[in-house]
Parts: C-alpha cells; structure tokens; sequence
C-alpha cells in the first residue's frame, strides 16, 4: 500500500513535523495524535419517517476474545448536519453477543439527520505494540416506518473521526491540494427517489460538486454543497421511468463517497457508494 | 481486475450492472470500449463467453435470467464478469487477472443486486480468487427477528475450476456452543436459512470455516412486504485501522480458534 510505503520512508528521513504535513496531504486518513485514542467512522441517522439501529458490539471482545473480558465503557456522540455535538450516550458494554440500538429512544429529540460515532473505549498493550488502534466500522440499519419492520442495513468505511483519553475529538479524513473526481459505479434507474448522504470527514469546510448526468441527454445537472467540518448534507434526485443517470462528485476530498438511499413506492435500498 | 459476481438467492433474482469508466480520475486504467466475458465451472474448466462489449462512460446490465443459472435453496451457481481490452481464452484452467483494468482507491466496483417483486437490494462489489488455503471468521449482526426471513449467504471464488468442500461451523458466541456444522461448496453462493436455529437479537452468531474463505453476506426478505435487505460483513482485520492489518486478522482468528475449542 503506497501510504504504508511512504509512511516508512518518511518515518526514516524527516522532522516529525514536516513528515505529518505531507502525509496528512497524501493519505486518505491521519493518524489520531495518542495511541491509546479509538476510532469511529461517522454514521449517518434519520429520523422521522425512519427510524436508525445501532447494532452494537463488543469490539474489544471480537478482536481478543480471550484477554478482553472486562466491562468497558461505550461512548456514541451525535452530531447535527452542521457537525455540532448534539447529544452524548454512555453506557457499559460487557458480553460478546449483540445489542441493537434503537437510535430514536436513546436519543428522544434526534432530529430528522445527522450523524453519530460510536467509542470503544478499550486499550491494549498488543494494539501499542502493532501501533493499532481499534475502530468501529460497524453496521446501522435503516428501517422505512411507513414500509415494513425488515432494516436494510449498510457498514460503516469511513475510519471518520479519533476520541483519546480525554475524549477530545480528531477528525481524521483529509482533503487534496486540488479538486478529484468520484464516479459513483452505480447507474441511476428510474422509477425511483435518490438520497445521496455526504459526510465531512475532515476538519476543515469543502466544497462538493455533484454533477448528474440523465443518459442520453446532452445536458449536465450541477449542484453545490458546502459541508462544515463533521457536518452532512444530502444530494436528493429523482429519476424517472426508463430514465437513467450518472452521478460524478468533484471535491477535495479524497474519497467523496456517500450513502446512498434508493427509494420507490413500495421499497427502499442502502448501500455505500 | 478483479471479476464481478451474478448470483441469485432463493427467488431473488440477481443482476449486475457493469460500468466502464474508472471510480476516480487519477487512476485511468483504459480509455474506449471493452470486451464483456462471462466465466462460469463446470467442476472442470472455468467456460469463457463472449458477452459483447461494453462502451466507454456507459452502463451495462445483466440479469440471472439471461443465464441458465443453476439455482435451489441452499446454493447459487455464480457468473464471473470480467471486462478487458483483449478476448480471454474460451477455457482456463485457472481464472486469469487482468492487470490492465484496475484502480485501487476505490477498487473498480460493480453494482451487484437482486430483485422480487419490484424491490432490489445491493451492494457495491467485486471479487478476486480467494487462495485455496484461505480460513474465514465472521460475525453476523443482521438477524431480525421480526417479520424478516434471515439467511447467511456466502460467496466464494477460487482460481481453480475444481470443485471442492469444506466445513462451516456456526456458533452461538454467548455460549462458544456450536450450533451446528453445513458443507459449504467453493466456487458457488452458500445460502443458509438462519431461522432454523432460532437465534435471538441479543445472539451474535459466529461463523468459522477453516479451509475456506469467501464474503459472508446476511440477507432478509421481508415476510410483509417486498423489501430486501442485504450487506456484507468486514473481515476481522476491520476491527483495527494503522499497524500491520494481517497480524491483527492472524491474532484475531486465532484466539477465537482456540476460544471455541475450549
């Protein structure tokens, strides 16, 4: 992998400061600052007519079944569109099997979006020794209240966002010099509402543009999203009955890639971009 | 390049829809159409089709009924797509990669889904060769107790065009119990009804093959309406981000080896 590449390079011949700098430019994710932070990926909620699952496991445990037997704590921070902290929920989590969190009744004022990241706050001398750090990629389920009770459900990619010992928060995406392109390898089809679900992994502001392509039409649809530092925002569409479309995304990011949200009368799908 | 799956599960019929244009703009592998070929084993040879091709900056879509696909409840026959600058060999005696097409921020990717009664469900995905050595861990979130059927659905592709078995153990991993052993079958899409087994929301179950390797899928249908559900599990290297991601799978497998044994 060309960043681990790099990485060993650089750990080699430069002053830590510049090392970070440039690295911080060219890999796709920094490093949290302790090695004892954990990390998240930030999830994206709904509320309203959708209600958001959680489905929470014991990290620690799966990764070492045989020395991780201890209650530990789980922190999950929930942030507006705007990349605001809105809510905290902490609670112990101590067996290996599974626990389903209803999003809504642990967090009742849960606003209509936003997004959410969940803490493991675990530490092992063998992660130090790998210069590990654990990170939740878990998985949300999404159920469309007005559908049926059956969740579609879509992982976490994003290693979003670092909280250390303190629980200071890092945001650990990074963004280009210039602009990159992100072609979403799904075509579009007709009948059916789109909701693509940007996240803003890094610390600073970035500008999204998301330019939808009907096939056949000469035309090109622009749109423009500025996304705070944590915030989201949503591209929405709708393509028509033996239409279809193309999404590219053109940002700074380096991986602008969403979830995305295909709904028709009778049936949605999740899945990641 | 990796290949891209068409399978079906139960009476949701599969389809794949190929795109030939690179996920981003820094990793431009090819420009222009590009030869479609299906692979499919007999146990023997992997069979090469000619599928036409697809045009630049286009989308194509196959469907499991273009296909004769060998279908009952408990396996799918899978279709490899590979899309290249050159026609392959009609037979392989091993599946070839074609280093030509690929980008690696993000892999090139297809959307690979399945279709019942209007609804669809998808992911975005590929497949490489799974080394015939390889073992699988997985934990399962995905059950839904309520008005959703459940099954584990396991993919699994391998250079050789020889079939092969293996064991799956599934476990509960609240008691370490296992809960039961399914041959599972290389090459081909294991599908497992979970409901059977009766776990509840608060059961994780686990499942550890030690011969074999694949992408663990959980999938519901709704028994209410159309709805489908489906994602993929992340491998145990998942678990850990910076460091050396092998040496935490390798940790991770094997203390669970030695944890269910115990």
């Amino acid at each position: 992998m060309l960043p681990n590449k790099v990485n060993q390079i650089a750990k080699k011949i430069l002053p830590s400061f510049v090392k970070n700098f440039i690295l911080n430019r060219i890999s796709f994710i920094r490093r949290p600052d302790e090695i004892k932070s954990v990390i998240s990926d930030q999830f994206p909620f709904r509320n309203g007519a959708w209600k958001t699952y959680f489905e929470l496991l014991n990290l620690p445990r799966l990764f070492d079944p045989v020395d991780s037997d201890k209650p530990y704590n789980v922190r999950l921070v929930f942030f507006d569109q705007d990349g605001k902290i809105i809510h905290t929920h902490e609670s112990l989590k101590h067996d290996v099997g599974r626990t389903t969190l209803d999003l809504n009744s642990i967090f009742p004022d849960m606003p209509s979006i936003g997004t959410f990241s969940c803490f493991h706050n675990f530490y092992s001398g063998w992660l130090e020794g790998e210069e590990s750090y654990l990170a939740e990629r878990g998985y949300v389920g999404f159920q469309n209240t007005k559908l049926s009770k059956t969740k579609g459900y879509v992982h976490g990619n994003f290693d979003a966002i670092a909280e250390d010992s303190k629980k200071s928060l890092k945001s650990l995406g990074t963004s280009n010099f210039r602009n990159r392109e992100y072609c979403l390898q799904h075509e579009l089809t007709g009948h059916a509402s789109y909701e693509l679900f940007f996240v803003n992994t890094t610390s600073s502001s970035q500008k999204i543009t998301i330019n939808l392509k009907i096939t056949d039409q000469s035309d090109t649809f622009n749109t423009i999203l500025i996304i705070p530092p944590r915030g989201l925002r949503i591209f929405k569409c709708d393509v028509n009955s033996k239409e279809t479309a193309k999404v590219k995304i053109i940002s700074r990011l380096n991986m602008a890639r969403p979830v995305v949200f295909r709904s028709t009368e009778n049936s949605f799908d999740v899945f990641h971009g | 390049m990796a290949y891209f799956p068409l399978f079906s599960i139960t009476d949701a019929a599969g389809f794949t829809t190929l795109a030939n244009f690179s996920p981003n703009d820094w990793e431009r592998p090819v420009k222009g159409d590009l030869f479609v070929t299906s692979f499919r084993t007999d146990g023997k040879v992997w069979h090469a089709s000619d599928e036409g091709i697809i045009e630049q900056d286009r989308f194509r879509m196959f469907e499991a009924n273009q296909f004769d696909l060998k279908l009952n409840e408990s396996e799918s026959e899978i279709i490899l797509f590979q899309i290249s600058t050159e026609k392959p060999d009609p037979e392989l005696t091993l599946l070839q990669p074609d280093h030509l097409i690929s980008t690696h921020w993000p892999e090139w990717r297809a959307t690979v889904g399945f279709k019942r009664n209007g609804a669809q469900a998808s992911y975005q995905g590929e497949v490489n060769p799974f080394p015939n050595k390889a073992s699988l861990l997985t934990f399962h979130p995905f059950i839904q107790v309520q008005e959703t059927e459940n099954y584990f659905v396991l993919l699994n592709v391998e250079s050789s065009p020889v079939f092969r078995w293996s064991e799956l153990e599934i476990y509960n991993s609240n008691t370490r119990k296992r809960i039961d052993t399914v041959k599972v079958k290389n090459n081909c899409v294991n599908i497992i009804p979970l409901d059977q087994y009766g776990f509840t929301d608060k059961e994780l179950p686990i499942f550890q093959c030690k011969t074999m390797a694949g992408i663990p899928f959980g999938f519901g249908k709704s028994k209410t309406s159309s709805i489908l559900s489906l994602e993929h599990t992340h491998p145990p290297g998942s678990l850990t981000l910076f460091g050396n991601r092998f040496n935490s799978q390798k940790h991770t497998k094997s203390q669970w080896s030695e944890f269910l044994k115990s």
